[in-house]
Formats: C-alpha cells, structure tokens, sequence
C-alpha cells in the first residue's frame, strides 16, 4: 500500500505523537526550495485534521495503527493520498463538515467537532474509499 | 506546555512559549492554562505570537481555558500568525473571542 515514488512520502502509526512528528517532517520537506512556493500551512493544516481523526476514530483502541500519506504538487495542486488500516467510515461515508454553532452562553460554547468543517473548508476533490482488502483511501487535493 | 504570564496595565497576559498547539498537547495546554488563570479576576490576554501551528484540537483547548475562566470573561488572544488566525476564521471563533493584532494594541482602546 505504498507510493514511496511520491514528493511527500511519510508512513507513521497511529498515535497523536506520531501524527505531530510527521506534520514537522511535512513542515522541513516544504520549507525545502523547491516547494518554496507552495501552500504549507493549509496542506500542513488539513493533514492534521485528517490524521487527527484517523487517530481518534478509524483507529481507536489499536495499537498496530498504520498510516501512509503521500503528496505530489502538480500544476501548483497538491495532490494527496492518505491510507490507514482502520475500520470504515460509519455509513462508508464521509461526515458533512457542517461547522458546529456558535450561539448561546461562552459555556455552551462547542470544543469539537470543527475536524471536517476545516477540510472541507480547504480542500478539494475529496474522494474517500473502503477497499476490499481492509484498509481506507482517502483522496483530495490542495490549490495554492 | 511551557506557558508564562505577568499583570501588565491591569490584565493578566498568558504567553504560550510553544510553536504547536495541537492534539497531542490540547490536554497539557488547558491544565497549564487552569493553573496560569484561577487567580485571574480582570482582563485575561493569551498571547500566541510564538505559536506558528493549531489545529482543531488546540482550538478547542483555547475555547476549553476561556469557559475555565468562569462567568462572562471572554478570553483575549493577540499575536495570531496567519496560520493560526486562518482556523480561527473559517471556523467562525473570531466572532468569539477579542483578538489583537498584538500584545500592544490590546492595551490601546
């Protein structure tokens, strides 16, 4: 299930210390010149939702949780591709990213729930697939 | 989760001496923030112009120290780099919390 061919190559397991040192290997290979350019800080931000609820949710409760990310920057668009050996989407869907409200008292005010919102926010062309041999495919892409 | 704070013109300010406020700290930075506020009474100003990522996790951290603060004393924040003030932005927080371009205008009304 690798693309070691990638720009980007990073394989982790999951765990939130995991997830924190790929972002910082992320962070050193774009601040390399020759993706100078390109948008680091979305890409940084939406790969860290991501991971984040692979972590919490596709692999909670493991403790051999596996995660590829690989990312080509094509036609100024990062193309990325994340896997993990998870279990499925409920409903083999992804969740609707609708931001959560913020009305009422600062007591009610919401400390979650704001993962999709962001990815759906900043990226595009988000496909995501169950494969049959036991892994999850997630797909999307990041203008400059 | 290495935080400071000093009263400076009547308020407590907070500075987050940390460039990441994320999921594998959010815990930690909303602990620290409890011992850093509990004396607090006034204006509490968190300074984060040393922090250069958050994400949704920290968010809720910040969101977390600010309704630790009790009552309707809304947490301030100053310092946010582009990154940062991005996320409180799209998630519409900025309509939330006083947020200052820096420390020092938070002290010009």
């Amino acid at each position: 299930m690798t693309n070691s061919q990638a720009d980007i190559h990073i394989e982790l397991k999951g765990t939130p210390q995991e997830v924190r040192n790929a972002l910082e290997t992320l962070r050193q290979k774009l601040t390399a010149e020759e993706f100078a350019a390109c948008n680091a800080g979305v890409l940084e931000l939406v790969l860290a939702e991501v991971l984040n609820n692979v972590v919490e949710h596709a692999l909670a409760g493991r403790n051999d949780g596996q995660i590829v990310i690989s990312c080509n920057y094509i036609n100024q668009c990062w193309q990325v591709e994340v896997r993990d050996n998870g279990v499925e989407m409920p409903g083999n869907e992804l969740p609707s990213g609708i931001m959560p409200d913020l009305g009422g008292d600062i007591a009610d005010l919401p400390e979650g729930g704001f993962g999709w919102g962001l990815v759906r926010s900043l990226a595009q062309d988000i496909d995501y697939r169950r494969r049959s041999s036991g892994y999850n495919q997630l797909k999307f892409s990041v203008p400059d | 989760m290495n935080l400071s704070s000093k009263t400076e013109g009547g308020a407590l300010v907070v500075s987050v001496h940390e460039t990441r406020i994320d999921a594998s700290v959010a815990i930690q930075f909303k602990d620290r923030m409890r011992e850093e506020t509990e004396q607090a009474t006034g204006r509490v100003i968190l300074d984060l112009s040393e922090v250069d990522f958050i994400d949704s996790s920290g968010l809720g951290a910040i969101v977390a120290a600010m309704k630790q603060l009790g009552g309707e004393n809304r947490l301030e924040l100053s310092g946010l780099n582009e990154n940062v003030d991005k996320v409180f932005r799209l998630t519409r927080m900025d309509t939330v919390f006083r947020i200052h371009e820096t420390l020092d205008e938070a002290f010009v009304e």
